[in-house]
């Protein structure tokens, strides 16, 4: 689905990714972990297409297109997403307002009619469940005034309305307690499945308890330096990115 | 030949003498001093220049001197009723008056017993006389060359009183209509409204400029007092004044517990200036200034706006928005005084910007002056572009940039609607804006 082939970045003439290879099949879950500054973010964004990034190297293929020459729109038609790390606020415009132009669009590219306000509100009343969101959040201001955790939540719900083939979720661990973590890793469970596949961006081990990884890749400087199972995580927590460093400074 | 300021002050001149000599003495002794006041203020102090500081970005006396052709002014008169049906919002219900190049040419009359609507120019004598203390004394003859102007030659235009207690079941809808198709016009209409004790009502100005044939130059000017715990809303429907030179002064006094609502949207016109004053001569009173103005081309839109708080205990609070496209300029001053006797007051400012464009200006001055040592002021000024970051989220999720720019300037316009309530005109104003955010490019 997603093939990165020895991807370097620079921002602002800074070098930050330095060769990065990955490659994720349908149906995988796939964790990228690592020290702050390591890349994880600028990874996840240059996925999505920002464009305060510079691609100076490597290509990313995703079904068999190449992304880099498609607009962050296109991506997101052809089903990329990004769960923000810093979800926007976007006062006077609702969740639900922007979702039905965004839901259109896709569809459109899909080939499928326009949904009417009835079918849209039904499955957004059916996605809401799967977050545990209200509606009170979905008619106020996109993430003004909203809690670190009903960003991220509303983050995952907007993932379930748009179905998208891959996830990427950039940090969305980040400032959730532990109830917050398990409704947004139910929901994300939830929609896995053979079909589509889930990059997980994380500091840490904690969330990967609740979305198990079949991939762990650790990124340091830019690069992946190690690659292994669930356990490669488990072990990162114990032993601290130090491990990292300490081999990744070994091998050069 | 070129013309010069003193040119335009002696058309106007002679446009005064001989409207006077029209009057023959038919007019009350104290509006006609009124009258004599102002023209030799006028003289005066001259037309504002650019190094007027009032008027430092806003050269409509240049524009004046240059394209209105005021010696090829058309004649006045109206032989008949022009068609002014097109003109009007449909669904808009209310008790109408239509100006058309500044004469009353309908009234929709019927009004309720504790509404009265009289025509200014109507007036008996004695009906004058007694008006006279309120007329001239709010609109500043002698800071305003236009507003002089406007009081020089004060004849046609309204006096409405709502009745103590009233409560208005239609807005009163007054338009101010030019129409420059036959050849350039100067139109003044001048407005009194009278607020009882406990009256509650909306008012709505709507100004349209008909023709861009020649050029057609509006200046209207009004007087609004609220009386204890009155209640007014009062819109400025600029919209339909492409290629108009436009002058509003409105002044505005409140006394105890009373409430206006003032909206001013303006969407088109070559200058336009809108002068709002409110004078907060009583406590507990609150004064709100809700402002939008979207222009593109060559357009210049400026607001200037006052709120002189003299007494305890009231609150204003100031929210214009803007986007300015093109070459088109934006101007926004607002000053807040807080006299040494007010107080507590609690008074907040905003004014917010979107620049689509490198050649689009905005010049934007708060000037908040405060005297008292117990009051709570803020005010804040921002001017940029969209958030590339909030563009790039709704790009991440399917919309394309136009879709995305769009659907954030649409958001950031219609924040002026929040406090439209009646429902007609907020659905008209909502396809106003939709349309022109269309047109302003993305």
């Amino acid at each position: 689905m997603l093939k990165v082939e020895n991807l370097k970045a620079s921002v602002e003439g800074k070098s930050i990714l330095n060769g990065i290879d990955l490659t994720v099949n349908a149906g995988e879950v796939h964790a990228i972990m690592g020290p702050n500054g390591s890349g994880k973010s600028t990874l996840a964004s240059i996925l999505a297409g920002r464009e305060s990034y510079e691609v100076t190297d490597g290509s990313i293929t995703f079904l068999n297109q190449d992304l880099l020459e498609l607009a962050p729109e296109e991506r997101a038609r052809e089903g990329l997403f990004l769960a923000f790390q810093y979800p926007v606020e976007i006062p006077g415009v609702t969740t639900t307002n922007f979702l039905k132009t965004a839901v259109n669009q896709i569809r459109e590219h899909r080939g499928q009619e326009a949904l009417d306000a009835v079918t849209f509100l039904k499955l957004i009343k059916e996605k809401m469940k799967l977050v545990k969101i209200d509606d009170s959040l979905l008619s106020r201001s996109l993430n003004d005034g909203f809690s670190g955790g009903e960003k991220k939540r509303n983050e995952i719900f907007q993932m379930a309305v748009l179905e998208p083939k891959l996830a990427i979720l950039d940090e969305t661990d980040s400032g959730l307690d532990i109830d917050a973590l398990k409704v947004v890793a139910n929901g994300v469970n939830s929609l896995r499945n053979k079909d589509n596949a889930v990059v997980v961006v994380t500091h840490y081990q904690r969330l990967l308890d609740y979305i198990v990884p079949d991939f762990v890749h650790v990124l340091y400087n830019g690069k992946i330096v190690k690659s292994g199972d669930k356990d490669l995580a488990l072990k990162l927590e114990a032993k601290g990115y130090d491990w990292i460093r300490e081999n990744a400074e070994l091998a050069t | 030949m070129s013309t010069t300021e003193k040119d335009l002050r002696e058309h106007f001149n002679q446009k005064y003498s001989s409207f006077r000599k029209t009057l023959n003495g038919s007019q009350s002794p104290k509006i006609d001093e009124l009258r004599e006041h102002a023209i030799n203020a006028l003289n005066q102090n001259g037309f504002p220049l650019t190094r007027d500081e009032e008027y430092k970005y806003t050269p409509i006396t240049r524009a004046l001197l240059k394209s209105f052709k005021f010696t090829e002014e058309h004649p006045d008169e109206i032989t008949m009723v022009p068609p002014f049906g097109e003109h009007l919002i449909s669904g808009l219900n209310g008790y109408i008056l239509v100006f058309w190049n500044g004469k009353l040419v309908f009234n929709s009359g019927d009004t309720p017993k504790n509404l009265s609507i009289s025509p200014l120019q109507d007036l008996s004598k004695e009906q004058q006389e007694r008006l006279s203390q309120y007329l001239g004394k709010l609109v500043n003859y002698q800071l305003d060359a236009y507003a002089a102007l406007n009081t020089a030659l004060l004849n046609q235009g309204s006096v409405i009183t709502l009745k103590e207690g009233t409560n208005l079941d239609q807005p009163v809808v007054i338009y101010h209509l030019t129409d420059a198709s036959q050849g350039p016009v100067y139109t003044q209409t001048r407005h009194l409204i009278l607020a009882e004790k406990n009256a509650k009502a909306t008012v709505i100005e709507i100004y349209k400029n008909l023709s861009e044939d020649h050029q057609g130059f509006q200046n209207v000017a009004s007087e609004i007092y609220l009386e204890d715990a009155a209640q007014l809303d009062l819109f400025k429907i600029q919209t339909d004044t492409a290629g108009a030179l436009l002058v509003d002064n409105t002044n505005i006094e409140q006394k105890d517990n009373s409430q206006v609502r003032c909206h001013t949207i303006t969407t088109t016109g070559d200058i336009i200036r809108n002068n709002l004053n409110i004078s907060v001569k009583g406590q507990n009173c609150e004064s709100h200034m809700n402002g939008l103005y979207l222009v593109n081309g060559t357009s210049l839109i400026d607001n200037h706006t006052l709120v002189d708080h003299r007494m305890p205990n009231s609150y204003s609070n100031e929210l214009y928005k803007g986007i300015v496209d093109d070459t088109a300029t934006g101007v926004f001053n607002g000053k807040i005084y807080v006299q040494p006797d007010a107080q507590k007051t609690n008074a907040f400012q905003s004014n917010k910007n979107i620049l689509l464009s490198d050649k689009a200006t905005m010049n934007t001055k708060p000037q908040l002056e405060i005297w008292a040592n117990d009051v709570k002021c803020s005010h804040g000024a921002t001017t940029g572009q969209l958030d590339a970051e909030q563009v790039f989220y709704l790009r991440s999720r399917g919309l394309d940039e136009k879709q995305a720019t769009g659907l954030l300037l649409y958001a950031f316009a219609t924040e002026f609607l929040e406090q439209v309530s009646l429902p007609v005109l907020n659905e008209y104003l909502e396809r106003i804006i939709a349309d022109r955010l269309y047109q302003l490019k993305s």
